[in-house]
């Protein structure tokens, strides 16, 4: 049963982080690190989802977002004004852009070995022979003549490392159509 | 939901989920298809951990995620067989099966490298939409297509441009800007280009017709023994057929009513009934069927959901004074 909610988590929600964290730090930089909002968020989500899987994940991260920003603004007391009217004017509609997003085979690996090439060199290699290679950890160790739990730090690092990255590929994804979406409500006015 | 005033630090625990990823990889317990809970069963300290909080959970999965995903890389693996250099400091001989992984490792740098410095032919990808349904793609570059219903495209995006052939039916462009890689649409009589803007463009029997609602829009005919090019604007409209190519300043209402249907709705206004069924026929398993030419010349207006041809039918009815006739397929139109 859980697992059915993992992964809804993995196909449907983590994709859409970059997205998220774009959406954080434009209504929230008051205070609090983004990557801790986005875990909130996640969280609030994974449980609402226990309860039953929703039928379109984006908005309902955008309403969780939204919520757990009220919350805040409200726990805070004291919010300063820019904050309060940006977040109203902020149009959610326009970036629910539906079905959840289609990338190729092609696009996907493009978007690894980018966020692969940003880990520092001997993590990179290390995540290299055990991802590429298909070597285990203690046989990578071996190949470099270093020790196991070095091996270890590193995967942990690169894994670490590796998941940032790819939030941030799809960051700039998101920037570009939110571009292209407020271009195209000034022309229509 | 709770009341403190404080968020969870998502730091120690990203940090944590690493870790226990790491360990979990180092005793070779992490499989493709491996699922978190069968993982728990394995490591009780991973369970307790894992259990004890729903971001540890979050975290983890997200790691997992990543983890997984890095494994598609394996497909940069391959081309050589013969090392150069191995990074082994023990005697060749000591293990067989340790020697062969090391060759793949020396193989798999080089291949990599020649991967990066490669421009590679995209492999176009195919989206379709059956009778009636209507589909959001994201693509990669930011750009957002809407296929409306019965159409046929590909997609392929190089680092140079990126390129839409559309062999049948119509798409709504959202078209991300990027100036270094223009965007282009070959709709058989028609092609356009354009760098970043919103349009919809659909292929008909005869021509092409595009609708602009945002930016800059390139269309130019071809295949034919008159070929021009045309800059439309926002509320332009361009048809490209082989005969040339007609552009009319339609104004922003028309567009944005001509692209209704990404909402599921048609909007009409002075439309005759048999273009106005032709439209709805376009959506739905059921038919509307003009009886007589005299019925078919009725002009109406107004918005309507796509969807619901029987609502039509009774309004039909009600306001035009018009005869239905219901089947099992088909409703049928006629003046009484």
């Amino acid at each position: 049963m859980s697992n059915a909610v993992d992964d809804w988590f993995m196909q449907e929600v983590l994709p859409l982080e970059g997205e998220l964290e774009r959406f954080l730090q434009r209504h929230w930089s008051d205070g609090f690190e983004v990557r801790d909002l986005r875990q909130e968020v996640f969280s609030r989500l994974y449980k609402a989802a226990s309860n039953g899987l929703p039928r379109n994940t984006r908005a309902l991260m955008y309403s969780t977002a939204r919520h757990l920003i009220i919350d805040l603004i409200r726990r805070k007391r004291v919010v300063s004004i820019e904050t309060v009217m940006d977040f109203e004017s902020w149009d959610v509609s326009s970036d629910e852009a539906g079905p959840f997003d289609t990338v190729s085979a092609r696009q996907e690996l493009t978007m690894l070995r980018t966020a692969l090439e940003t880990l520092p060199r001997r993590t990179r290699d290390i995540v290299h022979m055990r991802r590429i290679q298909g070597l285990s950890q203690r046989e990578t160790a071996r190949a470099l003549g270093v020790s196991e739990p070095t091996v270890e730090r590193h995967v942990s690092q690169g894994v670490r490392l590796l998941a940032d990255a790819l939030g941030r590929l799809g960051v700039d994804r998101g920037q570009q159509r939110l571009k292209s979406k407020r271009k195209g409500r000034s022309h229509e006015r | 939901m709770n009341a403190e005033s404080r968020l969870a630090s998502a730091e120690p625990v990203e940090q944590a989920a690493a870790n226990w990823l790491a360990q979990l990889d180092r005793h070779g317990l992490l499989a493709a298809d491996s699922d978190l809970d069968r993982l728990a069963e394995e490591d009780r300290e991973f369970a307790n951990w894992l259990n004890k909080n729903t971001a540890h959970r979050v975290a983890f999965l997200r790691m997992f995620s990543t983890w997984r995903r890095a494994e598609r890389l394996t497909v940069l693996r391959g081309g050589e067989t013969t090392p150069r250099r191995t990074f082994i400091r023990r005697p060749v001989v000591q293990a067989l099966a340790a020697a062969a992984c090391v060759a793949m490792a020396v193989v798999g740098f080089t291949s990599l490298e020649v991967f990066g410095s490669r421009p590679e032919a995209p492999a176009p990808l195919r989206y379709q939409t059956a009778h009636g349904d209507i589909r959001t793609i994201n693509l990669k570059d930011g750009s957002v297509l809407t296929l409306n219903t019965d159409t046929s495209i590909t997609v392929a995006f190089s680092e140079q441009e990126r390129q839409v052939d559309l062999f049948k039916g119509e798409v709504f462009f959202d078209v991300a800007p990027d100036s270094d890689r223009p965007f282009r649409i070959d709709a058989g009589d028609g092609q356009v280009e354009v760098l970043g803007t919103s349009f919809g463009v659909e292929r008909r029997e005869a021509g092409v017709e595009v609708a602009v609602s945002v930016g800059t829009v390139w269309l130019s005919n071809t295949g034919a023994a008159k070929q021009s090019a045309s800059v439309l604007k926002p509320g332009m409209i361009g048809y490209a057929s082989p005969d040339g190519l007609i552009v009319e300043s339609s104004g922003l209402e028309t567009v944005t009513s001509r692209l209704l249907w990404r909402d599921g709705r048609l909007r009409f206004d002075n439309t005759p009934l048999t273009e106005a069924a032709a439209e709805f026929n376009r959506y739905n398993s059921t038919r509307l069927v003009i009886a007589d030419e005299a019925t078919g010349a009725i002009e109406i207006g107004g918005t309507f959901p796509v969807d619901n041809v029987e609502a039509f039918a009774r309004l039909a009815e009600d306001g035009l004074g018009l005869e239905v006739r219901y089947s099992s397929r088909q409703i049928e139109l006629s003046s009484k």
